[in-house]
């Protein structure tokens, strides 16, 4: 029986109990003039997002001392984050195109409420240099690179070109888009199968397919052109030669506006779902001090051929004989993050804004080192035995997991309403270890406090992971999920049932709301609708 | 008194009762003696013959979820509720329905009416959270009536396409 799963009573108070765990005990406390202001500093921000990442840049904010607005779409008024601005405006209708991507309005009410800084967090508008540009314009810092880095690093295609000339490792692929399906024929046969579909203008794998039949490349095509253009409102999409079998490293970099670069070390990220990430840890398993250094040198240069500035991340695939290619930037903050954050211990949000507003980067490239091993894990609203479908509705009732090493991010709350118009992430789990081993024991220890009930989670399949012999081996692939998973179903997993059947008896005997919470309002989930999928438990 | 819960379609029956003053539950062969103490509205502690589990509990009108340490159990009361008992048991009807697997929007149809299909066969796109989901057949047959257009809204469980069966050929 764990042990620290014993807590103090009462402490279910999701939005106090987090704010303290994503404080800055995590930081070691750079000489950054942490509680005086600096004089150019911000005093309002915008913070163009929603969900996890926008809490998280909220309460950095709040650590800078600078006012918060937070902005929501007609669904997410309840959203954690419009709870914790300072100031909170609707900017639309559900549909991303008429609130989060909505440029017009979200700088309309940027400007009517004096906010001096936007903040774009991840997806939606932060690898948008339409809207890098138009912020510019408008007066606005937008805290990330200039729109024409942003430009540059964000075509793909471009960026290939002009790394090429810097002796940047290349995966041999398409110089340049396409956007009739016809045009692509020839460039795939040229290139050879297996090939990759990528989007243009943006990652997360959304529009991204792997072709091995050139019979099956049309429609690939077709339908990775729909989910980019609905994704990003950019529907070019083009082609890459599939390494087969690759891991996926990349490098996090801060650049300031002074011409200083520096890595903060490399996060493995091969663990992935649909082409999307769901497990990340750093440091890698596959990387010496050589490679590591040889690999953070490329990713500077990256980042000082592109006129980089802000924080970003350098993108390789690093195949088994341990040569590497230059994947792309990430002109954002990753989802992944919190993990560089936990082994180098600094604060890449507060850093982003800091150097937004054109303070100096304080720490030089040898002051860094790696401490420890931090794994994340992606909570999605998704049922990983059903291919992870979409699981939506109501959370009944949640509660993080805590201990020693243990950090959440997340935008959840109980009654939270999981919506269908936005990305399904729920929370991020991270775990920090002194070794890799002492972080995979706490975050399976963490994934088994994890209470969240009312919908399907990922959290039973990241359990499962955590105790896979080749996880444990550090054997991460990216085909690892397929390999290992595919068909996967939660165990039989009913050691307590009778402790269960057990409180199941004594809760419905509770008179109606005495003591026990009854919800008269129930709306039905597909899970209770569809009589071929099974309403179990993970 | 005895209690019936249904939990991944299988009933589990049991009584549960004081006991010389002591809260006792026979499940099967075993029976346990219990300590319960009701911490908050969503959080119970129980000591089952001094093992202790930390729970917690949701109650719905139709369903009660525990959460016992790490796993997950939705229990449903039999009879009480169709629907929510794993109701919609067509058998093999099912397979003829092509429903939303959730709400979303219905981005294209593949077939129309009187359209031969196979087995495997991607018969709809449906998009949600940015993803989209594939509604693929799973028996050889025809398309006997397509109920929803392309570019629309559907909630879960909406009925988009209806197909029929092959008729068995003699040989």
């Amino acid at each position: 029986m764990p042990s620290s799963r014993r807590e103090s009573l009462g402490g279910e108070t999701e939005i106090e109990s987090s704010l303290e765990k994503n404080g800055s005990r995590y930081e070691t406390g750079w000489n950054t003039g942490e509680h005086e202001r600096s004089s150019r500093m911000f005093k309002k921000i915008m913070i163009a997002n929603r969900g996890e990442i926008a809490v998280r840049v909220i309460r950095a904010c709040r650590e800078l001392g600078i006012s918060t607005v937070g902005v929501y779409s007609a669904v997410d008024r309840s959203g954690l984050h419009v709870q914790l601005a300072d100031e909170a405006v609707c900017i639309g209708d559900a549909p991303p195109l008429d609130s989060y991507l909505n440029m017009d309005r979200i700088i309309e009410k940027a400007k009517a409420m004096n906010v001096e800084a936007i903040h774009p967090g991840y997806g939606f508008l932060a690898e948008n240099h339409v809207f890098a540009g138009r912020c510019e314009e408008a007066g606005i810092v937008f805290i990330g690179p200039d729109a024409e880095a942003m430009k540059l690093v964000g075509d793909k295609v471009a960026s290939r070109r002009t790394l090429t000339r810097f002796n940047v490792p290349i995966i041999p692929g398409m110089k340049s888009r396409g956007k009739s399906v016809s045009a692509f024929q020839g460039k795939a046969e040229a290139i050879g199968f297996p090939v990759m579909i990528k989007a243009s203008a943006g990652g997360g794998g959304k529009g991204m397919r792997i072709v091995r039949d050139p019979a099956n490349l049309n429609a690939a095509l077709e339908a990775g052109m729909r989910e980019a253009k609905s994704a990003f409102g950019d529907g070019s999409v083009y082609l890459e030669k599939c390494i087969e079998r690759p891991r996926h490293v990349e490098f996090q970099v801060l650049a300031d506006k002074h011409g200083n670069a520096i890595h903060i070390f490399e996060r493995e990220c091969s663990i992935q779902r649909r082409h999307q990430k769901i497990i990340e840890e750093t440091p890698s398993t596959a990387l010496n001090p050589d490679l590591r250094e040889q690999m953070g040198r490329t990713a500077v240069e990256v980042v000082k051929a592109t006129g980089y500035t802000n924080a970003g991340t350098v993108e390789f695939l690093l195949d088994e004989h341990m040569n590497y290619y230059f994947l792309e930037v990430n002109a954002r903050v990753q989802v992944e993050h919190p993990i560089t954050e936990m082994v180098a211990g600094l604060d890449l949000v507060k850093w982003q804004i800091r150097i937004a507003s054109g303070e100096e980067l304080s720490i030089q490239q040898d002051e860094l080192n790696q401490r420890g091993h931090a794994i994340e894990c992606r909570i999605y609203a998704e049922d990983p035995a059903s291919n992870f479908l979409p699981s939506l509705g109501k959370i009944r009732f949640m509660k993080n997991p805590e201990g020693p090493g243990i950090r959440v991010d997340t935008g959840i709350y109980s009654g939270y309403d999981v919506s269908m118009h936005y990305d399904p992430i729920l929370a991020k789990l991270i775990a920090w270890g002194e070794d890799r081993e002492t972080a995979r024991v706490r975050m399976a220890q963490a994934l088994s406090e994890y209470v969240i009930m009312g919908i399907q989670t990922t959290i039973p399949f990241l359990k499962d992971v955590m105790e896979h012999s080749e996880f444990i081996e550090g054997n991460t692939h990216t085909d690892f999920a397929e390999k290992f998973f595919t068909g996967w179903k939660p165990g039989s997993g009913q050691r307590h049932l009778h402790a269960a059947l057990i409180a199941a008896a004594l809760v419905r005997s509770e008179p109606s709301g005495k003591g026990i919470m009854v919800e008269k309002s129930l709306r039905m989930t597909p899970w209770q609708m569809l009589g071929r999928w099974r309403i179990g438990g993970p | 008194m005895n209690h019936s819960f249904v939990h991944q379609d299988q009933i589990h029956s049991f009584s549960m009762g004081l006991k010389d003053g002591r809260l006792m539950a026979v499940i099967g062969e075993t029976s346990y003696g219990i300590d319960f103490h009701e911490v908050t509205e969503n959080r119970v502690s129980l000591i089952i013959e001094g093992q202790s589990f930390q729970i917690y509990t949701v109650r719905a009108d139709e369903a009660i979820f525990v959460w016992v340490d790490g796993e997950c159990y939705i229990f449903s009361i039999p009879g009480d509720d169709d629907a929510f008992s794993g109701g919609g048991e067509r058998g093999a009807e099912s397979e003829l329905i092509i429903q939303a697997p959730m709400p979303g929007s219905l981005l294209k149809i593949n077939v129309k009416q009187g359209d031969r299909i196979e087995e495997g066969q991607c018969l709809a796109i449906v998009e949600a959270m940015k993803m989209e989901t594939e509604l693929f057949s799973s028996v050889n047959g025809s398309v006997k009536k397509v109920h929803a257009k392309p570019g629309k809204q559907v909630d879960a469980g909406e009925i988009i396409i209806e197909l029929e069966r092959e008729s068995v050929k003699k040989g």
